[in-house]
């Protein structure tokens, strides 16, 4: 977002004013302050580095099976190894990264724009209020755990006819997830609106005749989205642990897919033989959700105003 | 007080309602069959014949109809006849005047309550233990880490938090039984649902397996309370009443003991009450980690083999938690923040 400079003050109460600072500019101040979500945006950043850009460098196929290497210790071919059926597992952790990376990204995205217009929708129109909330409270009481794992089983063999193996599981673990795990963005979102619907700066726009989207999309949309990121920090987190849980039950990705659930739900079985075959993606799970955590915390003390100072 | 509730759990009827029917309608999309798992020398008109016994091939909202009537009407009588002992159906002739059917697990065929309440008592030892040992160590966290905001005392605590918080059940679970299982060998890698406690061996032989799931089950639990009992101290630490407490001379102790804590309490019971079903979902994990034969693992076989009646049950029974604890929630609320009034 640009700086915001009056520009018709004059150089003289330009200089008076000293640096003006965007709402923006400034929580990017408080954010860098905050040791842990600095170190979190890093380790993150080079999570992201390890999957998406590792497998032009390291070009070991992930599904391709040595089999005169089974079950190898870390070694110059094969950084962390080779499992039962002598896949790479370095190759494999890069692979697994890409699906949870993805799918958490995906899946935030999908129950942030769900919960943030049902939100915005509730807390604007009166008319909608009561309804969408009734619906919000439906949602809230649905087992979610138990759902997930009942519709990946039940529609897995269905999706993958029709899309393929690979598309047709990411589209349904990434709706499902992202479907059931929206409402308390709403509820937030909700809250944040009504107060902020009653500002003296909304009065103002609707008084010199705003036409009522763009009061919604200029004064509204921007003044929630200080919650709506901080949620979207907690959703990452949660759908990346969500579908690691799904892989370690069996249930996520089919076999032939590493994700990191699924290598810890497979080398479970060969930890007196290789612990590091499980501790390889455990690490790497729980470092990503710590860090997006830390990056959650970090926002949210960054746009309290409240924190600001200490 | 008492109109509140009422009218909540008048209201929770609907929602339950709604939610039975969203649950059976998603399960009868499922392409599971019954007789799926029967010999393939069964013919073909004798498992159709089956799939007609069973009801399979009714419509969807008669086979709605009658699961409802199975699980309010039927189940409950029966479940209190194993408790009385009193017989409310006519057991002496079971050829020509048969007692109501239950609602039938499709693997066992047994009856599915019958099952569940074979398992519980596993599910809720490890749960409840779990649930109260993390929140007797997260409300000191709490208040110490709130109490010594931004010193080391905090930093320390709020990073364990955070990791207990980061790192999911099943990557600690594993890493327990790596330490203290292959590794150590001081405790059993997995739980033996077929130990008894019948003497003083066996009573130790029963905490060494529990004590593993218990414990990553109370880090955990620890963790999420301890952030929101720090959070909810923090929010009460710089309030004015705290300083007019100060100002009287009362001490420290009695300052933030008596003032803050009770005050940043409430947020956090209500909490309490809220994540009960929530550790339900986590026991689903737990339980396929250490391998213990509670509900959760119930759910997860029932699930693999598609046995539609009883993940419908489970399923449901877990939406009935959320919503009655969402209304002890509330009603714990409203019983010691004086400041809120349902009437």
């Amino acid at each position: 977002m640009a700086a915001v400079t009056p520009a018709s003050l004059s150089a003289q109460e330009q200089e008076d004013l000293g640096e003006v600072r965007t709402l923006w500019q400034d929580v990017w101040i408080q954010f860098r302050k905050h040791k842990g979500a600095m170190a979190g945006l890093t380790i993150l950043t080079l999570l992201i580095l390890f999957s998406f850009v590792g497998p032009f460098l390291y070009t070991v196929d992930p599904q391709y099976s040595d089999l005169t290497a089974l079950n190898q210790e870390s070694s110059l071919d094969h950084f962390f190894g080779t499992d039962a059926i002598g896949r790479d597992l370095f190759a494999m952790m890069m692979a697994g990264g890409r699906i949870s990376l993805m799918v958490g990204f995906t899946a935030m995205a999908i129950s942030i724009v769900f919960g943030t217009t049902i939100g915005i929708l509730a807390g604007y129109f009166p008319v909608l209020d009561g309804p969408l909330m009734r619906i919000t409270d439906m949602f809230f009481a649905l087992p979610i755990l138990p759902l997930l794992l009942v519709v990946t089983l039940l529609f897995r063999d269905t999706l993958r006819t029709i899309m393929g193996p690979e598309l047709g599981i990411f589209v349904m673990i990434v709706t499902v997830m992202g479907l059931l795990s929206w409402m308390s963005t709403a509820r937030v979102v909700r809250g944040e609106v009504l107060s902020v619907k009653q500002a003296e700066f909304v009065t103002a726009a609707i008084s010199i005749g705003t036409k009522r989207r763009r009061i919604l999309t200029r004064h509204i949309f921007p003044n929630v989205l200080g919650p709506v990121m901080v949620a979207s920090a907690v959703g990452v987190a949660n759908a990346i642990i969500t579908e690691s849980a799904l892989s370690f039950l069996g249930l996520g990705f089919p076999s032939d897919f590493p994700t990191w659930g699924r290598l810890i739900f497979e080398g479970r079985d060969y930890m007196r033989l290789a612990p590091m075959r499980v501790f390889w993606p455990g690490i790497a799970i729980s470092l990503t959700v710590l860090s997006v955590n830390f990056i959650g915390d970090g926002l949210r003390d960054a746009l309290d105003p409240r924190l600001r100072g200490k | 007080m008492v109109r509140f509730i009422i009218r909540r759990l008048l209201v929770a009827i609907p929602t339950l309602l709604a939610i039975s029917l969203a649950i059976f309608l998603v399960l009868d999309l499922a392409p599971g069959d019954p007789t799926g798992n029967l010999p393939l020398t069964v013919p073909p008109e004798v498992r159709e014949a089956m799939r007609e016994a069973m009801g399979v091939n009714e419509p969807i909202m008669v086979k709605y109809g009658l699961w409802l009537r199975q699980f309010f009407f039927i189940e409950p009588q029966y479940i209190f006849e194993d408790i009385t002992g009193v017989e409310i159906f006519d057991y002496s002739d079971k050829v020509n005047n048969p007692p109501p059917i239950r609602i039938l697990s499709w693997q066992s065929r047994a009856p599915v309550f019958d099952t569940i309440i074979e398992r519980l008592p596993q599910t809720l030892w490890v749960l409840g233990l779990s649930y109260i040992f993390g929140a007797l160590v997260a409300i000191p966290l709490g208040i110490i880490t709130a109490y010594n905001q931004y010193t080391w005392i905090d930093n320390v605590g709020s990073f364990f938090a955070l990791i207990g918080y980061s790192v999911p059940t099943f990557v600690l679970g594993v890493l327990f039984i790596y330490v203290f299982a292959v590794w150590g060998g001081w405790l059993p890698t997995f739980y033996d649902p077929l130990l008894e406690v019948t003497s003083w061996e066996t009573f130790v032989l029963q905490i060494k397996q529990i004590i593993m799931p218990v414990t990553v089950l109370t880090f955990f639990n620890a963790a999420v309370i301890s952030r929101f009992m720090r959070s909810s101290m923090l929010d009460n630490l710089n309030l004015d009443y705290v300083r007019t407490a100060r100002s009287k001379g009362l001490t420290e102790w009695g300052v933030v003991m008596v003032h803050v804590v009770r005050n940043s309490l409430i947020p956090v019971v209500t909490l309490l009450a809220l994540q009960i079903p929530g550790i339900f979902g986590g026991a689903i994990i737990t339980e396929q980690i250490f391998k213990i034969n509670g509900i959760g693992q119930l759910l997860i076989t029932a699930i693999q083999n598609g046995d539609i009646p009883a993940v419908q049950t489970i399923t449901f029974i877990f939406a009935i938690l959320i919503v009655l604890f969402n209304i002890v929630a509330d009603v714990l609320y409203g019983i010691l923040d004086p400041r809120i009034r349902y009437d």
